[in-house]
C-alpha cells in the first residue's frame, strides 16, 4: 500500500510540475477550470472533449419541451420551481447530450442518497434559489427523466475524509439519452 | 425452561414482528407448557408492539422489556438474553420466522441431550418480502463446506471457520445460556467493545474458545428468512457501503478472536472473498447503473482485509484496478481503437447443455447444473463492449412468474473449455405448462438462440400445486383472501360482511357498525396516527381531504362535528389497487435490464385497468359511505393537474400521505395554500439524515424507490417540509406529534412527519 501511495504522489507531483500527458491532467485536477481563457459556451461544462462539429447546441434556462437539440446545456436547475420536471423536459429537448451545471452541496457520509438541499427563499427575490442538488441527486433525476448514462464532468469533490460539514462545490453533468 | 426464544424488535416492525409470533405460536402445544418462553425486547417502538405483546401474553408466556430510548440493534440482542431463562436462548429475529415443525424438531434435539455443546446453528430458507416463496439460494460461502450433512466441530476454530459467518444470523443460531452468561460475566462490555455489530458473535466465539464445548450444525431448513429489507439503509446507503461496514466489523471481530495469523482467520477471510470481492461482484459493482468513483473507493475499503489471500490477488486485484471511468467510455462510445470483444453470428458457436426437471411444484427452488461451451473459434467474453450473459426465462400461462435471471459467466469461455454454472430459479406460482428456458443472450446482439437454436436448452415443465405435506406452510403465510375482523356468527351483519368481502382491497379499517373492514392499516395504527395528527377542533368548520382512499378521515372528520366535509381524491379511485399491481409487475417483468421503469402514473393511465368514469377503487368508499349514512361529498378530481377553484376555500385542509407520491411538491403544497382558509395539516413519508439533525433537504426516489412503491417521489426532512411550506405561502409552521429519530452519523432513518401550516 506505502508502494502505491508513493507511486500517486509522485504521480500528482509530475502533474503539478506540467510533466505529465495532457490526459492525466485534465482527469486529475479537479480545481476549477480558468473562465476567462475558454470559450463562453464550454467553459469548464466538458465540451471543449467533444466534437460539436455539425451539432446545434441550445443554451437555454429551463426549456420548455418545445425545441429539441443535439446538445442542450442548463443551467438553472438550482433556480427550477420544480427540478423534477426541469430535468424530465430536459430530456425531452435533448438528442444527443445534455449538459446540467449546478451549484452543488455533498453532504459527507450520505453521498449515495440522492439527497437536494432545500434552499430558503425569500420573496423578494426575483429568481431565488431553491435547490442545490447532491451529484446523486443529480443523477436519480437524471436516471427517473430517461437519461441512460450520466457522468460527472465537474465534481463531486473527491471521495475522502473530510469530516461533517457539508461541502459545496460546482458541479457538471453529462447525461445521454 | 428448556428454551427462551429471544425476539429483539424495534420500531416499524409491527407487522413482521407479529408474523413471527404466529409462526411460533401456530407450534406452541400443551406439551410445550414450562419448556419454551418468548423474550422480547423492544427498541422504544411506537407501532402498536406493545398492544401486540399484550395480547399475545394472555394466552403464552412471554417477557417483555420496553427501553425508554432506541439502545441500537446489537445492544437490543444483548438485552434480550438478559430477560432469558432457558437454559437454551434461541436468537430470532423480529422479521424473520419458524418454519412449520421447527419449534418440535429443536424442542426436541434439545432435550435428548446436548451436553458437549455450546450451540448450533440451523439451516434457512431465504423467503422473499411476503415470506410467501423461497427466492434467493444460501451463498456457499455462509454454509459449512458440507452444507447437507449434520455435523458437530469440535475443534473451536473450526466451528468458527466453518459457521463463523452463519452465527451472524441471529435466527438460525441457538446457544447455551450458561456459556452466554459465563463470557458476559467476564466483562459485560467487552462484546460491543470489539463489534458495534456483532456482539453476539463475539460471545459465541469467546464461548467456543474458552473451552465451553462443540458447535452443532443442523442442514434442516428450520428458519425462514425475510431477503430485501437488509439493514443497507441503515448502515450508510447502497450495498457497497453496508458491505464495507460488515465487513471490517467481521475482520475486527475475528481479528479479536482469534489473531490476524490463525488458519481460522484465513479460512473466514475465504469465505468473505467469495460474498464481496468475487470477480463477478466487483464486475457488478463496477459496471452496474450505480459505478462511481466513490463507489470503486468503498469497494476497495471492502476487500482491503483481503489482501492476505492469493486468490484476491489472482482474480479480484485485476477485476479492481479496471478503472470503470474506461469501462463506461467503452461501452458507450462503443470504442472499436482495439479489439475488446466480437459480437457472436451464425450458427455452431455456442451450446448451453443443462439438466431441466419435467415437473416442478408451486414456487419450489429449482437448482439447474448449466455446462456452457463454445464451438468453433468463437470465446465467450466477459468483458465489454460485447459480453455474454447466460439467461434464464419461464414463460408460460398466469402471471406469477419469476423475472428473466442474466447471469454474469463465471469466466470467459474457450473452445475446450466448458463452463460449468450452478442456477437457481424459483417455479413459477400458477400450474400450467410452462417453459423454462436457459441460453446465452450477448449486449448488442441479443438472444443467441435466435441465430443458433443449440445455444440455448428448453422443456415444458408441469408446475402442481403444492403436496399436501406442506400444507402446514400455509399457517404461517398471510392469507391473500380478505378477512373480515367480526364475530363469526353474526348473522345480523352477514349481508354486510359479505359486502366488505367482494371489495378486492381496503386500505383503511374503518368500523361500519358491527364490522370492520380489514384494510392494510389496521384499526390501531390508524386510532395511532390520528391521535398523532393533533386535529383542531372541528365542529361547525369546513375540512377538504385530499387523497381521501376509503375514507377513513373523512368520516372521522364528520363524526368529530364539521360542517361540511369533501373527500378528494383520483388516483387510487380510478383503478382497484390489486389490479394495478398486477400491471405494474408485468411492466417490470418486461422491462429490458438496465432501463429505469416509466412513470408509474402514466402505466395506470395507459392500461386498461384504467377507469375514471367507473371509478372500481372507490367501492369501498361507497360502500363505507352508504352504510355510515354520511354526508361526505366525495370528488373526483386530480389534485396535481385539475383546476381545484370551484371548490373554494377550507377551514381545514388534511393533506396525509400524498405530498411524496407527488413529483412536484412544492406546486403541491402551493395548491394545498390555495384551497386552505385557516390551517392545513400536512403528513408525509419523511427521513432524518444522521450527522445532519437540522439540514433541510430532501431524498429524490427516481431510481430507489423507498418500500418499491413506484409513485414514491421525495422524501423531505423535517426542516425540508418546513421550508417548502413556507415557500408555498403559509405564514406559520408547528410540528406535530413525534419527534423525528436522530440516526447516527452517516446512517439514514426514515419516518413519518407532521406539520400544522398555517395560511
Amino acid at each position: 500500500m506505502a508502494l502505491i501511495r508513493g507511486r500517486l504522489r509522485s504521480a500528482a507531483g509530475r502533474v503539478r510540475r506540467g510533466l505529465a500527458p495532457t490526459r492525466a491532467r485534465t482527469r486529475l485536477d479537479r480545481r476549477p477550470p480558468d473562465r476567462g481563457a475558454r470559450p463562453t459556451v464550454s467553459a469548464g461544462l466538458g465540451l471543449e472533449r467533444l466534437d460539436l462539429a455539425g451539432l446545434t447546441v441550445l443554451d437555454a434556462g429551463p426549456p420548455d419541451g418545445t425545441a429539441t437539440a443535439d446538445v442542450v446545456v442548463l443551467r438553472d436547475l438550482h433556480r427550477a420551481e420544480d427540478p423534477a420536471t426541469a430535468v424530465f423536459r430536459l430530456r425531452a429537448s435533448t438528442r444527443v447530450l445534455a449538459v446540467i451545471e449546478t451549484p452543488a452541496t455533498e453532504w459527507p457520509g450520505h453521498e449515495e442518497r440522492g439527497l437536494i438541499e432545500v434552499l430558503p427563499v425569500d420573496p423578494a427575490v426575483a429568481a431565488p434559489e431553491r435547490w442545490s442538488p447532491s451529484a446523486d441527486g443529480v443523477r436519480e433525476l437524471c436516471l427517473a427523466a430517461g437519461f441512460t448514462d450520466v457522468r460527472f464532468v465537474t465534481g463531486p469533490p473527491a471521495y475522502r475524509p473530510r469530516g461533517w460539514r457539508p461541502v459545496h462545490y460546482r458541479l457538471v453533468v453529462h447525461a445521454r439519452p | 425452561m428448556l428454551l427462551s426464544v429471544c425476539i429483539p424488535t424495534h420500531d416499524g416492525r409491527r407487522d413482521e414482528l407479529a408474523h413471527a409470533l404466529a409462526a411460533l405460536t401456530a407450534q406452541l402445544g400443551p406439551e410445550h407448557a414450562g419448556d419454551v418462553e418468548i423474550c422480547i425486547a423492544d427498541n422504544d417502538s411506537a407501532d402498536g408492539t406493545a398492544e401486540l405483546v399484550r395480547d399475545l401474553a394472555r394466552t403464552h408466556r412471554v417477557v417483555y422489556h420496553r427501553h425508554d430510548r432506541d439502545i441500537g440493534a446489537a445492544a437490543n440482542v444483548l438485552a434480550s438474553v438478559a430477560l432469558a431463562s432457558g437454559e437454551w436462548v434461541w436468537l430470532h429475529s423480529s422479521d424473520d420466522a419458524l418454519a412449520p415443525g421447527a419449534l418440535d424438531a429443536v424442542v426436541r434435539r434439545l432435550r435428548d441431550g446436548e451436553d458437549e455443546l455450546v450451540g448450533l446453528s440451523l439451516g434457512r430458507a431465504r423467503m422473499d418480502r411476503g415470506m410467501r416463496r423461497e427466492e434467493v439460494p444460501e451463498p456457499a460461502a455462509v454454509l459449512p463446506d458440507d452444507p447437507e450433512r449434520p455435523q458437530v466441530f469440535t475443534d473451536p476454530r473450526e466451528a468458527l471457520a466453518q459457521a463463523g459467518i452463519m452465527q451472524t444470523f441471529l435466527t438460525s443460531t441457538i446457544v447455551r445460556r450458561a456459556a452466554w452468561v459465563s463470557v458476559v460475566a467476564q466483562d459485560a462490555g467487552a462484546p460491543q467493545r470489539t463489534t458495534r455489530l456483532f456482539p453476539h458473535c463475539y460471545i459465541i466465539g469467546r464461548a467456543l474458545l474458552d473451552g465451553g464445548g462443540a458447535w452443532a450444525w443442523d442442514p434442516r431448513k428450520l428458519v425462514l428468512a425475510r431477503t430485501g429489507n437488509e439493514i443497507f439503509s441503515a448502515l450508510g446507503g447502497g450495498a457497497v457501503s453496508a458491505s464495507v461496514e460488515v465487513s471490517r466489523e467481521l475482520v475486527k471481530l475475528w481479528t479479536a478472536l482469534l489473531g490476524p495469523r490463525d488458519p481460522a482467520f484465513r479460512a473466514l477471510c475465504e469465505r468473505a472473498w467469495a460474498l464481496w470481492a468475487s470477480p463477478a461482484w466487483i464486475e457488478h459493482v463496477k459496471l452496474g447503473p450505480l459505478a462511481s468513483t466513490a463507489a470503486d473507493l468503498r469497494l476497495l475499503g471492502l476487500v482491503r482485509p483481503l489482501w492476505r489471500l492469493p486468490r484476491f490477488w489472482k482474480e479480484s486485484v485485476p477485476r479492481l484496478l479496471l478503472p470503470h471511468l474506461v469501462t463506461h467510455g467503452a461501452r458507450s462510445t462503443r470504442l472499436r481503437a482495439f479489439r475488446m470483444g466480437q459480437r457472436l453470428a451464425g450458427r455452431g458457436l455456442a451450446r448451453v447443455t443443462t439438466e431441466l426437471p419435467d415437473g416442478a411444484e408451486v414456487g419450489a427452488y429449482l437448482r439447474l447444473r448449466c455446462t456452457v461451451e463454445a464451438l468453433g473459434a468463437a470465446r465467450l467474453r466477459t468483458a465489454l463492449p460485447h459480453p455474454v450473459y447466460l439467461t434464464v426465462d419461464w414463460d408460460g400461462p398466469g402471471e406469477g412468474r419469476p423475472e428473466p435471471q442474466r447471469l454474469v459467466l463465471g469466466r470467459t469461455v474457450r473452445p475446450g473449455h466448458p463452463l460449468v454454472m450452478d442456477v437457481s430459479t424459483s417455479a413459477p406460482w400458477s400450474t400450467g405448462e410452462h417453459v423454462l428456458s436457459v441460453g446465452l443472450w450477448q449486449q448488442g446482439l441479443g438472444r443467441l438462440d435466435a441465430v443458433d437454436p443449440a445455444s440455448a436448452t428448453r422443456r415444458t415443465v408441469r408446475v402442481v400445486e403444492q403436496a399436501v405435506e406442506e400444507a402446514p406452510r400455509a399457517e404461517v403465510t398471510p392469507s391473500p383472501e380478505p378477512v373480515v375482523v367480526a364475530e363469526p356468527h353474526d348473522d345480523e351483519h352477514a349481508e354486510l360482511r359479505a359486502a366488505v368481502a367482494r371489495i378486492p382491497s381496503w386500505w383503511h379499517s374503518i368500523d361500519l357498525g358491527g364490522v370492520v373492514t380489514p384494510g392494510t392499516k389496521t384499526p390501531e395504527i390508524l386510532a395511532e396516527e390520528l391521535a398523532a395528527l393533533h386535529l383542531p377542533d372541528l365542529r361547525g368548520r369546513t375540512v377538504l381531504d385530499i387523497g381521501a382512499w376509503d375514507g377513513f378521515y373523512s368520516f372521522a372528520a364528520e363524526r368529530a362535528g364539521a360542517a361540511r366535509v369533501v373527500a378528494l381524491d383520483h388516483l387510487v379511485w380510478s383503478a382497484e389497487l390489486h389490479a394495478f399491481r398486477r400491471v405494474w409487475s408485468r411492466v417490470l417483468a418486461e422491462l429490458p435490464p438496465g432501463r429505469v421503469p416509466p412513470d408509474a402514473l402514466d402505466v395506470m393511465e395507459a392500461s386498461d385497468i384504467w377507469d375514471p368514469v367507473g371509478l372500481p377503487g372507490r367501492a369501498g368508499f361507497d360502500l363505507a359511505h352508504r352504510t355510515l349514512g354520511s354526508t361526505v361529498e366525495p370528488v373526483v378530481r386530480d389534485f396535481a393537474r385539475d383546476d381545484l377553484a370551484p371548490l373554494g376555500r377550507f377551514d381545514v385542509v388534511l393533506f396525509l400521505g400524498v405530498l411524496y407520491h407527488l413529483r412536484d411538491p412544492l406546486g403541491a403544497l402551493r395548491r394545498v395554500h390555495a384551497l386552505c382558509g385557516d390551517v392545513a395539516i400536512i403528513e408525509t413519508e419523511a427521513i432524518a439524515i444522521g450527522g445532519y439533525p437540522h439540514a433541510a433537504v430532501a431524498q429524490f426516489m427516481g431510481t430507489r424507490k423507498r418500500n418499491y412503491d413506484p409513485t414514491n417521489w421525495w422524501a423531505p426532512t423535517a426542516a425540508a417540509l418546513e421550508r417548502w411550506c413556507l415557500a408555498a405561502g403559509f405564514s406559520r409552521v408547528e410540528h406535530v406529534g413525534r419527534r423525528p429519530p436522530e440516526p447516527r452519523a452517516g446512517t439514514m432513518s426514515p419516518c413519518r412527519v407532521t406539520v400544522h401550516a398555517w395560511r
